[in-house]
């Protein structure tokens, strides 16, 4: 039955050009969007997963952070079609990043605290990559010998990837815990491709000296 | 993107860092699942063979925590599907059944029961995650425990190789949405033919759909009906083969006709039959209506009979599933079989859910997800009533055989908006107009509006079946709702709003309430008895207008929440008790006095206010002006003077906007009240002015007043309007007796100046602050001004004598008048005064003996009127036990304990004379109660006053100089140390009486 569904727009599958894209949503209307909204749904949902503060995790779910982030985009479709100067998965990417950081600066503006103040995000991308590396790799770290330990490691790790340039860690979040591609980095990140890729390069290598650091010690 | 196609020699592109091209693709091939060696990479790049360690490794641990952590069905190929064993644990498997978002469906032998099963094995995809797997487990245990004849029986789940399964009850029948298939097929000639999805030989989809267009199901079958289905059977697979004959049911209708068991049933089906079989047999319904409408068949009355027996059978088994807290969460056709015998089962129970749509997504296989989806599912969220939801979407599907949406991926972006259905084709059809009301209510938008559990649904469908009338309202409440909301965003976003605010009021009250402990308990009665009652009627009502009143009244409601909470701050702590409302019933008070509290609750229920006449088409300036002289008179009553006026200024600036905004017209009745509302405000600020020692902005707002009074002819001819000038009257007039009482409250002084007389408006002699006119003339003054009162309020009274406020108010104007007539020296005009007034209280108390606020007005009047002298002790003594007699209803009310401790402490002054001890044993009582106050309302001026005051006075009663000292030490700490700024204020003036009093002892021997 699934199959039988209208199916007027399909998102294509190969990469068009951001002008090519820009056709598209034109003139397929909502219909097309909502397309490439499928198209890119999981990758999404990834994103949001990733960037996504703990804390707030108890009070809202991924699906309502995409469903506010879908409402926006199509009320905001017409800013693609006029032309931003980015591809529409990284403009939709940016748009649900935005929802997100929104989202989580209403639910905390409630309750703001010292400590949340610092969470909150603060770099040029208003994002939390730092964080949220550092979690992800520690959790995966986890193990109940090393939970007394597991805090000061957190710190370290914390601080040295906050020695990391702001954009090398971006770099490597979106490379890694997005799974962008170089050049969608580096249009979400106003780079050139080069500068992106020399970047992504320093940095994953900068991550493996610090975890190597962190795994001797553990030893 | 493949590494081996790719060769060596493309590392360098020129744009990017050569690693990167490397390490994308090492990437790209673990995420595929793969296991690249890094030596690989070195051996065939050894220029950058340290960087590619380095780089490789972080990139290795990177993406497997990624992969752990993250879902990452987007990235897990659809084709890498594990090799399915044929044996998997303790079932040995035959053939592939079906493939879906989440696995596959094998069918299977369980070796050790020697029975074929249906195994469902998980996609690799999907189980990876720890959290899914955890999920699923804990889904597949709560499904295995549903027993129930229309649930495909889960026996259990295991994992295997890293494979997780699941085993269910094998069906031998198709799903619902091979039958709509097929039959639009059927229905439609023009329509590609549909190959079988499920090859099988036992039972064709094509059967299926001849059935349900041929047969009646029946419901709840026994083994009779079952075996009788059986041998119907042949008659589907004859027609079957007969493509153009589906109307031939004659001989499987007959057949079913004969069968003995559910009688009553049987006969309304074979009526049903016969019918149809008469008009499908003489007008093949499918070309005919095909020419006329292609999307609308006209489907035999059995075909829709049966549909609603299939889905009343569903929602029977939803009903059962949900009582055990399990939700399906994917009802779709797709998981609904039909099997040979015609039973209906549900199969993925609490299985299918949000994961389905993670991995569902690339395949687009989410679109048949999607479509049936509530849209509060979409957005994240639902109870049982999504499942209602989806299940209206198949019977609307199998009613219509159109897909119930256009567009159902644009539900994605907007779930709401683009929920709504495409109804023509259910209206364009020939189903039941009840029919068609119970698929709108089922897929309602609003799950409020739904069937309210899987029970209701289903008592409907049978209702319709059995041709009685259905439950679900007729109107088509859907579009109409939809309509609505288009309509009236205004309302729609009030409703939104005034909900969050009631949710607010709940929690300043919960807030307040421990703040407070006592009190609020009454109030919250009063609140659920408010909602519970507007639930019922909003039930009665229709829809649209329910959804409209619910947003009034919860409108309504919040404004009754406010004046519950008003009432019960109003109505304590008022020693100057005055706007205690005595036609209202009273509330059993309890024992609180104003705070801080009260005005901030107050206050931020006033932002509610702003922000709804904001945010809202409906007027609300009416309401906040209200909540502003509100929030006036509970500042007034806790000696935040300038706080209190400041209210009034506001309360009075939006009364005259409305004034000058609206068609204002003095002689309608809203014209009225909204110069009564004017009036009122002024009225109050009256009261503050004078208390801040401002008499002449008193006397200007007094003439303000009577002027807009005089300037209505009809209001000032109305009893209202007269009453209203009475209240004015005297309430200037007293005032310029209370400034001078000598007991009492002390009102701070202030500059006082000459008021003229009330008619010499625009001639008034102006006098500066520093010229005081004489005490007798401003009780002259005083005294006209309340015999105009008087006379007013006495003709009110003798128009209306069961009018409780009028009455009450002429004993206090009465009681004015004992002051006045004991200041002009008129004794026999004071008494007579005073038995007046006490007798109006009296009878309104013998007529009302419930009702305490005249109880305690006479008190009142009992106590301000008496003074020092012994004879005033008989009146105090009836104060005293009027007092008593409150107390013991209410032991902690604030207002009745300082009335008798001012009660004690004039019988205190009245018993000096005679009895030094009995007087000073009275005054310590009176500072007991007055100390008690304080410490429970340190924040109420009034009552450190008292005690000060008292205090004062015991240092002249008490005859050891020792202990007199400690009385006067206890006051100077009291003045030193007490409340905030408004207490502070208030108590100032006591230092320099406290130092006299001091140097008086200390030079006293």
């Amino acid at each position: 039955m699934a199959a039988t569904g209208p199916r007027n727009a399909m998102f294509p599958q190969e990469p068009l050009s951001i002008e090519d894209e820009r056709e598209f949503l034109r003139k397929g209307g909502e219909a097309a969007l909502a397309d490439a909204l499928l198209f890119y749904h999981s990758k999404l949902e990834r994103i949001v997963q990733f960037r996504m503060e703990p804390a707030l995790r108890a009070r809202i779910d991924t699906a309502d952070v995409l469903q506010e982030s879908y409402l926006q985009i199509s009320r905001r479709a017409q800013e693609f079609i006029d032309g931003v100067p980015v591809s529409l998965f990284v403009w939709i990417r940016q748009r649900v990043v935005q929802t997100l950081i929104d989202m989580q600066r209403i639910h905390f503006s409630d309750k703001r605290n010292a400590n949340r103040e610092k969470e909150l995000p603060s770099t040029d991308y208003g994002q939390t990559s730092c964080l949220s590396i550092a979690r992800f790799l520690l959790d995966d770290r986890t193990s109940p010998s090393m939970a007394a330990a597991r805090s000061e490691e957190f710190e370290r790790l914390q601080s040295a990837l906050q020695a990391m340039n702001d954009t090398d860690r971006e770099v490597l979040a979106m490379r890694h815990f997005e799974q962008l591609n170089n050049l969608q980095v580096a249009e979400a990140l106003n780079l050139s491709p080069t500068a992106a890729s020399n970047r992504y390069i320093r940095a994953v290598a900068k991550l493996g000296d610090i975890m190597k650091t962190l795994s001797t010690k553990d030893a | 993107m493949d590494a081996a196609d790719r060769g060596d020699d493309v590392v360098d592109d020129g744009v990017r860092h050569p690693v990167d091209i490397l390490a994308e693709e090492y990437a790209e091939r673990l995420r595929r699942g793969e296991r690249p060696a890094i030596s690989e990479y070195e051996k065939k790049h050894p220029e950058y063979a340290s960087l590619i360690r380095t780089v490789f490794e972080s990139i290795a641990t990177v993406e497997r925590i990624s992969s752990q952590k993250l879902s990452d069905s987007a990235t897990f190929p659809q084709t890498a599907r594990q090799t399915t064993p044929q044996v998997l644990g303790d079932f040995q498997i035959l053939r592939e059944i079906g493939r879906g978002g989440m696995g596959v469906v094998y069918e299977a032998i369980q070796q050790s029961l020697h029975r074929r099963v249906a195994l469902k094995v998980i996609n690799a995809a999907v189980s990876t995650n720890d959290q899914h797997r955890t999920r699923f487990q804990r889904e597949a245990e709560s499904a295995a425990g549903l027993h129930h004849t229309n649930i495909v029986q889960v026996y259990g789940s295991g994992e295997e190789q890293g494979i997780q399964y699941y085993a269910m009850q094998l069906i031998d029948g198709v799903t619902l949405s091979d039958v709509i298939q097929c039959l639009r097929s059927m229905l439609t000639p023009n329509a590609a033919n549909t190959k079988p999805i499920y090859p099988t030989n036992r039972f064709s989809i094509r059967d299926a759909a001849n059935y349900l267009l041929e047969t009646t199901v029946s419901h709840r079958n026994g083994i009779a009906a079952s075996k009788r289905e059986l041998e119907s059977k042949s008659s589907f697979r004859r027609s079957s083969r007969n493509q153009s004959t589906w109307a031939g049911g004659k001989t499987a209708s007959e057949e079913q006709n004969n069968a003995p068991p559910f009688a009553e049933e049987m006969t309304l089906e074979m009526h049903q039959s016969t019918g149809d079989v008469n008009s499908s047999s003489e007008q093949p319904v499918a070309p005919a209506s095909s020419k006329a409408n292609p999307h609308s068949f006209s489907l035999p009355k059995n075909y829709i009979r049966n549909v609603a027996k299939l889905i009343a059978n569903v929602a029977n088994a939803l009903e059962y599933a949900h009582r055990q807290q399990v939700l399906h969460r994917d009802i779709k056709p797709a998981n609904l079989l039909l099997d040979k015998e015609g039973t209906v089962w549900i199969t993925d129970f609490g299985l299918a859910r949000r994961m389905d749509l993670d991995s569902a997504t690339q395949t687009g296989e989410v679109l048949g997800t999607l479509r049936y989806m509530a849209p509060e599912q979409i957005a994240g969220g639902g109870d049982a009533r999504i499942d209602i939801y989806s299940l209206g979407i198949c019977l609307f599907e199998l009613l219509t055989l159109t897909p119930a949406f256009e567009a159902p991926k644009l539900r994605l972006l907007d779930p709401n908006r683009h929920s709504v259905l495409q109804t023509s084709p259910l209206r364009n059809s020939l189903i039941p107009r009840d029919l068609q009301t119970i698929t709108l209510k089922a897929c309602a938008i609003d799950p409020e509006h739904r069937y309210r559990n899987a029970s209701e649904f289903e008592l409907d469908l049978r209702l319709f079946l059995e041709d009685r009338p259905i439950r679900a309202r007729k109107t088509t409440q859907f579009e109409a709702l939809t309509r609505w909301a288009r309509r009236n965003p205004a309302i729609a976003s009030l409703a939104a709003l005034s909900g969050i605010m009631l949710v607010s009021i709940a929690c300043m009250l919960a807030v307040w309430n421990r703040q407070q402990h006592l009190s609020l308990i009454e109030i919250g009665d009063l609140y659920e008895k408010a909602e519970t009652n507007l639930r019922e009627k909003s039930k009665a009502l229709d829809d649209v207008k329910k959804e409209k009143s619910r947003a009034e009244a919860n409108l309504a409601l919040a404004t009754n929440a406010f004046d519950a909470i008003f009432d019960n701050i109003a109505s304590r702590g008022s020693t100057l008790a005055s706007t205690i409302d005595f036609e209202s019933e009273e509330l059993d008070l309890s024992g609180t006095a104003l705070s801080e509290a009260d005005v901030d609750l107050l206050e931020s229920l006033l932002s509610y206010f702003e922000q709804l006449g904001e945010k809202n088409s409906v007027d609300l300036r009416d309401e906040t002006a209200d909540a502003w002289k509100r929030v006036g008179d509970i500042q007034q009553k806790m000696g935040k003077l300038d706080e209190s006026h400041e209210s009034y200024e506001k309360a009075l600036l939006l009364l005259q906007t409305i004034a000058k905004h609206a068609n204002f017209d003095s002689t309608n009745g809203a014209g009225q009240r909204l110069l009564l509302s004017q009036i009122g405000v002024l009225q109050e600020m009256i009261q503050t002015s004078a208390m801040r020692g401002r008499m002449m902005i008193a006397i200007d707002r007094y003439k303000e007043a009577r002027t807009l009074i005089e300037s209505s002819g009809d209001l000032a001819k109305s009893s209202e309007g007269r009453f209203a000038l009475a209240k004015l009257i005297n309430s200037i007039g007293s005032f310029s007796a209370r400034v001078q009482r000598p007991n009492g409250p002390r009102v701070p002084n202030g500059p006082l100046s000459f008021f003229g007389p009330p008619d010499s408006r625009g001639a008034e002699g102006r006098t500066g602050p520093g010229l005081l006119p004489a005490a007798d003339m401003r009780a002259r003054i005083g005294t006209e001004l309340n015999q105009e009162a008087l006379s007013i309020l006495k003709e009110l009274v003798e128009e209306s004598p069961d009018k409780a406020s009028y009455a009450v108010s002429l004993a206090r104007a009465l009681r004015d008048e004992v002051r006045f007539a004991r200041q002009r020296g008129d004794r026999s005009e004071a008494e007579q005064a005073l038995s007046r007034s006490l007798s109006i209280l009296e009878s309104l108390v013998t007529k009302n003996p419930e009702a305490r606020g005249f109880q305690y007005e006479l008190a009142e009047t009992l106590v301000v009127t008496s003074g020092w002298r012994p004879q005033d002790a008989e009146n105090l003594d009836r104060a005293l036990h009027v007092c008593d007699e409150l107390l013991k209803a209410s032991p902690y009310n604030s207002a009745y304990l300082a009335l008798k401790a001012t009660a004690l402490s004039r019988m205190s002054m009245a018993q000096r004379p005679a009895n030094r001890n009995r007087s000073l044993e009275l005054l310590l009582q009176a500072t007991l109660i007055q100390q008690d106050l304080m410490d429970r309302f340190p924040d109420v001026p009034i009552y450190s006053m008292n005690l000060v005051e008292s205090l004062i006075r015991l240092t002249e009663l008490e005859p050891k100089p020792l202990k007199a000292k400690e009385h006067l030490d206890r006051a100077f700490q009291i003045v030193a140390s007490r409340g905030g700024k408004g207490v502070q204020n208030k108590l100032t003036p006591y230092l320099e009486r406290l130092k006299e009093r001091r140097r008086a002892l200390d030079s006293a021997p």
